[in-house]
């Protein structure tokens, strides 16, 4: 969280993508399978599977005998069963459909059936909304590939429509990226293109982070092209299944979504003027006015973005003008306010800066971690020659802070297994640290929609069920697929509070040297005072009003904080240095 | 310190509005984007929750044609919450007869009530003693000349009372009680009362609380003989209270409206 460092909030925006992206869930950093390839006719994919295996090879008869009757037998019996549990789904019985299926893959001598058991299976799970559950049996149908089994696209789409439902797509995007050489059902094309995009996308900021620079671009020019595969069409309606079997859905403006991709990949490739046209067009896309279908928080991330961009590049008024168009209340507005304090402060408008960190500093927000915005402030009376306002600025970020900075070293220090890092070692104030990186949210969001599978959508299932060996099984599965989650968060976890306690010993430090600071100047106040034999007045009486523009009312600030008037707050700074400095030169 | 500037909608009209907006008007509001994840004021500057409020206050009686009261009184009241608080109230002065008790029988003029005409009609009220339940769902706060914040809370009141009365009486009675110079008996009346109430707060300890309440009772009516016997009339007092409030604690208590 350095001031000085923006720029890689921007990249670090990609984290809070929509639908977000990140290097979650197994992302791989080998170099990528070819994409499909063009000449495919996904079309005729799903219409044309490859027979599975087990169909594909007849059975070898000798002349003069017959089939075992254990084959015969199992064959016969297989069909009767699915048959019902079609029946049952088509009643939206799917608890019973679900059971009678799980009944199926465990007979072994059922096996030609197995492959549709499974799809079967897969689409009862959704349709009950036990969303990771069917997400364990897809990842066994999509394992096989296309050439092994004729519900591979079928089971792409519920791929996409299970996605679609969870709090995040991140669960499925690294899914996607596995089975992308096998092809795609044609009316997913630009959703799989998007997300494969954010893929790359993500796989270029792990490998840049791995010191692997080359890849890295190669990696961004890879989402660039899949982000320019998505066509402008896509985000205008609901995809229409092609397979005809998982339901169709609203998959939101998949254009807007990549061309912001393609937005982040062209800064991360350094393309600051291109990338800012690219946000300026998901700005346009996203306008409410323009019949598109909406994305407020889309639109709200690209004017963070570029907002970033020009103050990145010292416009300040245009990164002033750009965060002031972020939606009050929006998910990124607390953390565009915070930016824009430094604009702000770039180009002179202390009482503004001093206004935003009022509201960041509210009660509202005393949980929220800005510990910056201290030492911000310190400096912004500092240079107001507010000496003891800045000394009881600082003095109150190191009651704060230190105590943290003590946990975190305590933290940081301690051996504890990645699966239990979060839970055992942190305390609720660390761990929502530990969430400000958008991963490690998305990540504990993950458990926490898995955790919540296990109590309600298990749970609250009869105990037949949740003793049935389908209900043993499908907990099984999801405390696997969460003890993963959960393991991966506290790696991530450890390196970012490791991160946090090292910037908050620079900032602990900085607010030292600006103690001193005050401190010099207060003793060379009190010598001047000394040598003039009175007292010397380092500050003045400045000239200000209360006057507001027409569209607005005035309202005194009395201690008091009123949701309404968050972000509104303008500090009236009625004294200031004698000599007061020249204002910042910058835009 | 520093001056918010905001465009508010007064917070007086907020009950009414609230209700009245559609829905989708509402999700559009600008204060509607954190609403359910942070509360709407915090670090309130007046608290009342945990508090004892004491109110010597003055009532006035509205729209009685017989008799106009002038009562004082004191009132407590403790509260749980913000929101929700409950009180003992006893007021109790003088019934004067209103400039509007005047007859005029048919071909003659008109002419004050008499003595023993008033003894015939309700609404002489002595005391009154009650207790209440209010609930306080609005705090707002009033620009005032764009230069002063005034702080205000609304509440909806209700409760059951005991109202003393002068007993009403049949003509030939009140004939006869006025001609010897007596004064009809005092009887006791179980009724309730609905009212409004606002406070104006002036510091952390005064408030200026001002209440319009209707207090509802039954009193029986001789001259109005029904199945033989007086007829038990339902009265409606409407009474507007005026007081100045003091807190105890005089400070807010710690704790109770902190974070949000």
């Amino acid at each position: 969280m350095s001031r000085t460092a923006l720029a890689g909030l921007v990249l670090s925006l990609a984290v809070a993508l929509p639908a977000p992206a990140s290097a979650q869930l197994g992302l791989d950093l080998t170099a990528p399978e070819p994409p499909p390839k063009k000449k495919e006719e996904p079309k005729k994919a799903p219409a044309k599977p490859a027979p599975a295996p087990e169909k594909a090879k007849p059975r070898e008869q000798k002349p003069g005998l017959e089939l075992t009757p254990l084959d015969l037998g199992g064959k016969s019996d297989v069909r009767p069963r699915l048959d019902a549990a079609k029946k049952l789904l088509d009643q939206k019985k799917h608890e019973e459909a679900a059971a009678a299926l799980d009944a199926v893959l465990r007979e072994p001598g059922l096996a030609d059936g197995h492959d549709e058991a499974r799809y079967l299976l897969v689409k009862a799970l959704a349709l009950q909304g036990l969303h990771y559950s069917a997400l364990t049996y897809l990842d066994e149908i999509l394992e096989r590939g296309p050439s092994r089994t004729k519900y591979f696209h079928s089971a792409l789409e519920w791929l996409f429509y299970v996605g679609k439902r969870l709090g995040n797509e991140q669960p499925i995007l690294s899914r996607v990226a596995r089975h992308a050489r096998d092809g795609v059902p044609p009316a997913y094309q630009d959703r799989f293109h998007f997300l494969l995009a954010k893929y790359e996308f993500e796989r270029g900021r792990a490998l840049e982070e791995a010191g692997r620079a080359e890849e890295a671009t190669a990696a961004w020019r890879e989402a660039r092209r899949l982000a320019g595969l998505v066509r402008r069409e896509a985000g205008a309606g609901a995809a229409v299944s092609s397979t005809g079997e998982a339901p169709v859905e609203d998959a939101g403006d998949v254009y807007a979504r990549a061309q912001f991709t393609d937005g982040l990949a062209l800064y991360a490739l350094k393309e600051e003027q291109a990338a800012t046209e690219k946000f300026k067009e998901v700005v346009r896309l996203t306008n409410p006015k323009k019949g598109r279908t909406g994305d407020p928080e889309l639109r709200e991330l690209a004017f963070l973005q570029l907002a970033r961009i020009h103050y990145q590049n010292k416009q300040n008024r245009y990164a002033v003008f750009y965060y002031g168009k972020m939606p009050w209340g929006g998910a990124q507005w607390l953390e565009g306010l915070w930016e824009a304090s430094y604009a702000h402060y770039r180009v002179g408008e202390h009482e503004k800066a001093l206004g935003n960190l009022l509201t960041l500093q509210s009660a509202y927000f005393q949980d929220e971690y800005y510990p910056e915005s201290w030492v911000l402030k310190a400096i912004v009376y500092y240079e107001n020659c507010r000496y003891p306002e800045a000394r009881l600025v600082l003095s109150e970020f190191s009651r704060r802070y230190e105590a943290v900075y003590d946990e975190l070293v305590a933290i940081t220090s301690k051996p504890a297994a990645a699966s239990s890092f979060l839970e055992l070692s942190a305390s609720p104030r660390v761990k929502k640290l530990a969430e400000t990186d958008q991963t490690i949210k998305r990540l504990g969001e993950t458990a926490a929609e898995i955790d919540a599978e296990v109590d309600r959508g298990l749970g609250r299932r009869d105990a037949a069920f949740r003793a049935s060996p389908l209900g043993k099984a499908l907990q099984e599965r999801l405390a696997k697929e969460k003890a993963a989650l959960v393991t991966e968060a506290g790696l991530r976890a450890r390196g970012k509070l490791e991160y946090e306690r090292d910037q908050l010993r620079a900032m602990l430090a900085q607010a030292l040297r600006i103690s001193i600071e005050v401190s010099r100047q207060e003793r060379e106040a009190l010598e001047g005072s000394l040598a003039a034999g009175s007292q010397v007045e380092v500050v003045k009486d400045l000239r200000w009003t209360h006057a507001v523009s027409d569209e607005h009312l005035y309202w005194p600030y009395e201690g008091e904080f009123w949701r309404d008037e968050l972000g509104t707050y303008s500090y009236t700074l009625t004294k200031g240095c004698k000599d007061r400095p020249p204002r910042s030169s910058a835009r | 310190m520093s001056p918010a500037t905001t465009t508010r909608s007064l917070a007086a009209a907020l009950v009414l509005a609230a209700a009245a907006a559609p829905g989708a008007a509402r999700a559009g509001n600008k204060a509607d984007a954190f609403e359910g994840k942070i509360r709407p004021v915090s670090g309130q500057l007046y608290q009342k929750a945990g508090r004892l409020e004491l109110t010597p206050l003055g009532a006035l009686s509205l729209e009685d044609a017989f008799y106009t009261k002038y009562f004082g009184g004191l009132k407590a009241t403790w509260h749980f919450s913000e929101f929700l608080a409950v009180s003992g109230e006893v007021s109790t002065g003088a019934a004067q007869r209103t400039g509007s008790a005047v007859v005029c029988p048919a071909n003659q003029g008109c002419h004050p009530a008499s003595q023993a005409e008033l003894y015939q009609v309700p609404g002489r009220v002595r005391m009154i003693g009650g207790l209440e339940l209010a609930w306080s769902p609005v705090y707002g706060k009033l620009n005032v000349f764009a230069e002063k914040v005034a702080h205000f809370d609304l509440s909806l009141l209700a409760g059951p009372d005991l109202v003393v009365h002068d007993e009403v009486l049949a003509s030939a009675d009140a004939s006869a009680l006025a001609a010897a110079g007596g004064k009809p008996a005092t009887k006791n009346a179980f009724g309730g009362h609905v009212g409004l109430g606002v406070r104006l707060f002036l510091s952390e300890a005064l408030a200026l609380r001002w209440e319009l309440k209707d207090y509802v009772y039954a009193v029986d009516v001789p001259n109005w003989q029904e199945n033989g016997r007086a007829r038990r009339d339902v009265q409606n007092q409407l009474f507007t209270e005026l007081g100045l409030s003091v807190f105890f604690p005089f400070r807010n208590r710690a704790g109770t409206q902190g974070a949000p």
